[in-house]
């Protein structure tokens, strides 16, 4: 619980950025930029322009300043008369092509503004009375259904054990979503983003392996969200729960296994000769082995008959194809991991 | 048939054509050859699966610009495919057919050479299409993209393999097939010559075994660094005629300029348009001036200085709109003083260890930087967007640079010996028998990953390997 409380205030205090901005933008015609520059009228065309510049709070003063005209309107207006165009709009669009054919830019904070565009800020900062430049103000998180998440996985791992891998020390998460969600879209563990990829249907994350081992070296319920970075949402994914390591299995030897951990149960331990046991859905049998930990490669076998097998986190299960074969009798069911070698008694099976 | 040589090994093994290596070059080359009914031998130094333990036969050291070596390599069957991300096109007409900058020569063959293989390396990557053009898809009357008319840029798209691991995908083909005598955990370590040809050659694996390998044709497909490292390895080293065997290392290198601001909802990246499997970046037209790199589109956060609302002013964008992080993939320049040599201390196969010196000065960044300008500039001055360009100087010689983990250039293909290591047929110039499949070949790399190439590369080698042996 002390993991989940911290964890969404982590999420809840993540920087998010101008919410709100982007709904209800659409394309704006503004009628007074067909006046034409040289119309008595333009003057006011041009002011009514500025005085309702959205989003300069920055660039508006730093224009002003670098541009150091006293009167940015009245330069704006007589550079847009120079030019051929009918209309202030044309003209605009025409100047600002021009500087950046021409490399008249200004750099603002790193964003590259024609000069032109730089006066026409400088007389909107004027005219809204903006003198010293402000960043936008940081909103908080807010939560929001974006996606329509189908299933996603994993939800759980063991303790030291890189969940879903993908290699060099990486693994993460996948969730299958019904569309598209924005390129903007973030997976977040614990209060932090993840490098986060898309296929058609899937979206994908990766942990760093330094964050990797950070996660899975503590025990606990670690919540994922999906996030879209540009409008500052978020949507609850789940938790990944992080299950403390079992006790190791005894091997035959009397030692410590390295691979594996303890048996919980196990089963079916019998059958009757030419029955399928545990059936499936087609009609075949399996085993299944309830066990703290096993390698992904891990195999059971049946008196050293490898058996199809699935690795779970804490369930291996083994279709067993033969099991029509099977001649009553005693059968030894191991669990063989081919990359250390090692091999865990599982129990005995019998077929009356 | 697949073998683990530790348990079976006899004292000779022979084919007609004798692979080294089992990645996608080496798988996709025997299986090819097995379907024409050519009998091979394919020898994979790792085994079937991870080691899980590290390979320490891929230990190395490096000198020059820092670069992960070590983690960008993987020996086991399958090769680098099982940590490929699975991007896959195939290179541009103006790859084949610029010169790089710099003092070596470009490919010798033209991009309608492997026309047709690249349709077929489409298939063994398991990619849906193999339509590389946006025109020919439609693609911009499909997505909200930017107008690039007139800018000298124009959109391409990446495409994506599920990935292909191959070792995993293509095993039972190679279980199967009686033609292909595949040897996991075999090494080769030495190529007995004459002064044309290689007459035999010797394998070994890690817990002592050895045997002789005969074959009519050999072909060395073990990886963008080992190919030369197997060569500078030997007693008298093939196709260094020019001392060019380890030259011109490449790979593609990153820059990350800056930001954008644009209309909202732009369709750069994978997953974004139904129906599609693409990525779509942004890259200079044939005839604009600088290299063949892309410009990628990612959507991020939003910028405190430059808001989203900005954009919805009149004659500045007039729309609702997003912000992109920007990053390039950048073709590299062959320079010969970026190469493996050997060093000293050798592995447990007394097999000696390669140093890379990775050669990618801080110069080799001012075209990139130039092209980015030029970009940003066309797109500003027709008002599609504005760019937050944060980084305009090119990165110290110590700074880490994003890389592809593409090793590429080291035994490049050229139209004369004078400039290469193979001829364009993928021989070795000095050695009739003796052939280098591969990115190792590749003498220019645009900015496409490489996978699909060798992969189209191979299937081109197996047809001319067939035919050799067809006499």
């Amino acid at each position: 619980m002390r993991r989940r409380t911290l964890l969404q205030t982590a999420g809840l205090s993540f920087v998010g950025l101008q919410l709100g901005l982007l709904s209800g933008c659409g394309r704006d015609s503004a009628p007074e930029l067909a006046t034409p520059p040289s119309d008595p009228g333009a003057r006011e065309a041009l002011r009514e322009l500025a005085g309702r510049l959205n989003g300069i709070e920055f660039v508006g003063p730093v224009c002003a300043t670098e541009i150091g005209e006293a009167e940015p309107l009245e330069a704006l207006l007589q550079q847009l008369r120079d030019t051929p165009e009918t209309t202030l709009e044309a003209a605009l669009l025409t100047r600002i092509a021009s500087d950046f054919a021409n490399g008249e830019r200004l750099d603002i904070a790193g964003w590259q503004l024609s000069r032109t565009e730089c006066l026409l800020l400088a007389a909107g900062a004027h005219e809204q009375g903006m003198s010293e430049p402000r960043r936008t103000e940081q909103g908080e998180l807010q939560f929001q259904q974006f996606a329509e998440i189908e299933r996603w996985g994993p939800e759980e791992t063991i303790e030291g054990r890189i969940f879903n891998p993908i290699g060099n020390g990486r693994g993460g998460f996948w969730i299958r979503v019904a569309e598209p969600v924005p390129g903007s879209t973030r997976l977040m563990l614990d209060g932090v983003l993840l490098a986060t990829h898309f296929e058609p249907g899937v979206v994908t994350a990766s942990l760093e392996p330094d964050y990797m081992d950070e996660v899975i070296a503590k025990p606990g319920m670690y919540p994922l969200l999906m996030v879209d970075t540009a409008r500052n949402i978020a949507q609850r994914v789940g938790y990944l729960t992080v299950r403390p390591r079992p006790p190791a299995a005894t091997l035959a030897d009397g030692s410590q296994s390295a691979v594996f951990c303890q048996v919980e149960r196990w089963g079916p331990d019998h059958a009757n000769q030419g029955q399928a046991f545990n059936e499936q859905p087609d009609g075949g049998a399996a085993f299944w082995v309830r066990i703290g930990c096993a390698p992904r490669n891990a195999r059971l076998r049946l008196n050293g008959r490898p058996l199809p097998t699935t690795v779970s986190t804490s369930l291996v299960t083994a279709r067993v194809p033969h099991y029509a074969e099977l001649e009553p009798g005693d059968y030894v069911l191991d669990i063989h991991d081919p990359d250390s070698g090692e091999t865990l008694q599982v129990g005995t099976f019998r077929v009356n | 048939m697949i073998t683990d040589a530790r348990e079976n090994l006899p004292e000779v093994l022979e084919a007609e054509v004798a692979i080294a290596g089992g990645g996608p070059a080496g798988i996709v080359l025997a299986l090819e050859l097995a379907e024409r009914g050519r009998k091979v031998l394919l020898i994979e130094g790792g085994g079937r699966n991870s080691p899980e333990g590290g390979m320490s036969l891929y230990q190395n050291t490096t000198s020059g610009r820092s670069y992960p070596l070590t983690g960008s390599r993987l020996r086991w069957l399958g090769g680098t495919t099982n940590h490929w991300g699975g991007w896959v096109r195939p290179f541009d007409e103006r790859d084949f057919s610029d010169e790089p900058t710099g003092e070596m020569p470009g490919w010798p063959i033209g991009a309608g050479e492997l026309g047709g293989w690249y349709r077929k390396a489409a298939d063994w990557c398991e990619v849906g299409s193999d339509k590389y053009d946006p025109e020919r898809i439609g693609l911009e009357d499909r997505a909200r993209l930017l107008d690039l008319t007139d800018t000298g840029f124009r959109h391409r798209i990446f495409r994506f393999s599920p990935p292909t691991r191959f070792g995993t995908r293509y095993r039972e083909a190679l279980e199967q097939t009686d033609k292909v005598d595949c040897r996991v955990n075999l090494n080769l370590v030495d190529l007995e010559q004459s002064d044309s040809r290689v007459r035999r050659a010797r394998a070994v694996t890690l817990d002592g075994k050895a045997c002789t390998v005969r074959a009519d044709h050999f072909v060395i497909a073990m990886g963008g660094v080992e190919n030369a490292r197997f060569l500078l390895d030997q007693e008298v080293v093939p196709g260094n005629q020019s001392d060019l065997v380890g030259r011109c290392f490449m790979d593609h290198f990153g820059f990350t300029p800056g930001l954008m601001l644009a209309a909202e909802g732009l369709q750069y990246e994978r997953g974004q348009i139904p129906g599609e499997d693409l990525m779509t970046v942004m890259a200079p037209e044939p005839g604009t001036e600088g290299p063949n790199s892309c410009v990628l589109v990612q959507a991020t956060a939003p910028d405190d200085v430059l808001p989203p609302a900005y954009w919805t002013n009149p004659a500045i964008g007039g729309d609702s709109a997003g912000h992109y992080s920007l990053s390039m993939i950048n073709a590299p320049t062959p320079h010969p003083e970026s190469r493996i040599t050997l060093t000293e201390e050798r592995d447990a196969l007394g097999m000696r260890r390669p140093n890379l010196h990775w050669h990618l000065p801080s110069t080799e960044f001012r075209p990139v930087i130039a092209l980015f300008e030029r970009w940003m500039d066309a797109l500003s001055a027709r008002n599609q967007a504005r760019i937050k360009w944060n980084r305009k100087d090119a990165p110290g010689p110590d700074d880490f640079v994003g890389v592809g983990y593409h090793h590429m250039g080291t035994t490049r293909m050229s139209s004369s010996p004078d400039h290469g290591v193979v001829n364009p047929d993928g021989r070795v110039w000095d050695r009739d028998n003796l052939y280098i499949a591969g990115s190792s070949v590749y003498p220019a790399a645009g900015f496409s990953n490489p996978t699909l190439t060798i992969v189209a590369l191979a299937s081109r080698m197996a047809e001319h390997l067939h035919r050799q042996l067809e006499g």
